[in-house]
């Protein structure tokens, strides 16, 4: 069952004159809830990719459709995690109105009130209800911006580097809590991020791109068991194999220096 | 603030009123340049008692907040228009620039002869002094919202008008109350002017200006110590009330720091 088809898809910026094109020729397909991640370079397109699916961003040209059908506008069953959670919570807002927000309007309050504690409570956040986002840390910031996502059960969750700006004991423990979600419930995810370790860790396939112009390189399914485990996962030698691999095709000229 | 810093505001402004009562005692100013506090303090006591100056207070008190509502409702619904519309943005951008450098004392005649003597004039001009601050400020706010929070509207799917209303609106207060703050110091002055020229309507201005003409010193200074504590108050008020308001704000921009 392919919940998502990209064909073709191309984006170009006309900035006075100069088109610059960030992203060439992209197609692949996403089978329903697969954990697919996308890695590359420093402004490969990735993010301009993600924007593109999730519908915040207009191509220039090809085509995707969602479960078949073509995009129009924002997808339903489709919620989009930013890089920066502090600026897309609300500060005006406690916790548990920022996290129920997406689905007030749509259910009677103590219905979403509930849902929304829920989720609270799943990301770890419970006891902190009544908080002010800017009262968190920002790894409970983001945490928030997960449950808020989920409050929806969309089928897709899209996550742009959601963990970049986090510390990286941080970083470990969100690992953890979207592996964990995502086993409960399973649903697809398309998730970009820069570090390779993690994208290898909780993925089940990654697609590689490479910048100028932002196009795909190499499509690799990641054969590790799950659950995957921190330290047991890392161990394994297959781990070690796909990080040469990746780190090989992200980083050509130095790769030399880590065989 | 700590109580240290607190008490030296008090003591600055004890300090002066103490040296001013020297100065006027010492007959270093004459009675008919600076009345003393003292003096100032009984002719107010005085008027309040047999005159008319309770009425007055009353009278600038009603022209500020009507004139600042007017001019609230009408900053803050173009501003948020201006904001939202690129066109209209272009298209009346040009013509406020022109409009909002305007003195009172230009316009008054010219509001005087279109609308006469009286509240309804004052409200108008009070409103035009006042409006185009705020107007500014909404339409700025609205216009400088952070894209994350609009893009998180969007990818949530929420209706325009709930973006507008549970998004923009909230996003852009903080900048909105600050055009109102600066708004409302100038609504308070402009009140005043316009009732000492007109000199129709009794209120604090006319007040000055009878006493300044009747060479009743104290009586003017009066009059213009109480157009400060009147100005004063009422900001009060309205810091209360945006304090009330924006309380998130407030704990939001000191966690930036």
């Amino acid at each position: 069952m392919v919940a998502l088809e990209v064909a073709g898809l191309r984006k170009s910026y006309n900035r006075a004159g100069v088109l610059t094109t960030a992203l060439e020729n992209v197609s692949f397909n996403i089978p329903d809830r697969q954990f697919i991640s996308i890695v590359g370079p420093s402004g490969c397109g990735k993010s301009t990719l993600l924007r593109c699916i999730a519908g915040l961003a207009e191509p220039s040209g090809g085509d995707i459709r969602v479960g078949g059908q073509a995009m129009h506008g924002v997808p339903d069953d489709m919620v989009y995690v930013f890089q920066e959670y502090n600026r897309s919570l609300f500060p005006w807002r406690r916790l548990l109105g920022n996290v129920a927000y997406p689905i007030e309007s749509r259910l009677p309050r103590s219905v979403s009130s509930d849902r929304a504690r829920a989720y609270i409570k799943l990301v770890g956040l419970e006891g902190f209800e009544n908080y002010y986002p800017w009262e968190l840390s920002g790894g409970m910031q983001q945490r928030a911006a997960i449950a808020r996502a989920l409050v929806t059960e969309p089928k897709f969750l899209l996550m742009d580097e959601p963990f970049g700006a986090l510390d990286a004991q941080t970083r470990v423990s969100l690992e953890e809590t979207i592996l964990d979600l995502w086993s409960r419930s399973p649903r697809t995810v398309i998730f970009v991020t820069h570090d390779i370790d993690e994208a290898i860790f909780l993925s089940d396939r990654v697609l590689v791109m490479a910048s100028r112009p932002g196009r795909i390189v190499e499509d690799i399914m990641i054969d590790l068991p799950r659950p995957r485990h921190q330290i047991e996962t890392k161990e394994d030698r297959a781990f070690s194999d796909y990080r040469r691999l990746l780190f090989g095709l992200i980083a050509p000229p130095s790769a030399s220096t880590l065989s | 603030m700590s109580r240290l810093q607190r008490g030296s505001g008090i003591l600055v402004l004890a300090a002066v009123i103490a040296l001013w009562q020297l100065l006027a005692m010492l007959g270093v100013v004459t009675e008919n340049q600076l009345a003393s506090p003292t003096r100032i303090v009984a002719a107010t006591v005085e008027e309040l008692q047999e005159g008319t100056l309770a009425r007055e207070i009353m009278a600038t008190a009603r022209r500020i907040i009507i004139g600042f509502s007017f001019a609230v409702v009408f900053g803050v619904l173009s501003g948020f228009a201006l904001g939202r519309s690129k066109l209209l943005h272009a298209a009346f951008a040009p013509i406020i620039e022109f409009l909002r450098p305007m003195p009172v004392v230009a316009i008054l005649p010219i509001a005087i002869f279109v609308l006469g003597l009286g509240d309804r004039m004052t409200y108008s001009v009070v409103a035009f002094a006042s409006g185009w601050i705020i107007l500014l400020h909404a339409m700025d706010g609205i216009r400088s919202i952070d894209p994350v929070l609009i893009d998180t509207g969007r990818t949530f799917h929420i209706r325009p008008l709930r973006q507008f209303l549970t998004i923009a609106l909230p996003a852009s207060a903080p900048h909105t109350f600050t055009g109102m703050r600066v708004g409302f110091g100038i609504a308070v002055i402009v009140t005043v002017v316009v009732e000492l020229i007109s000199g129709f309507g009794g209120g604090l201005g006319d007040y000055i200006g009878v006493s300044q003409g009747a060479l009743r010193v104290p009586e003017a200074y009066s009059g213009i110590v109480l157009v400060a504590i009147l100005g004063y108050g009422l900001a009060q008020l309205f810091a209360l009330l945006e304090r009330r308001l924006m309380a998130w704000h407030h704990g939001f921009k000191q966690q930036a720091r």
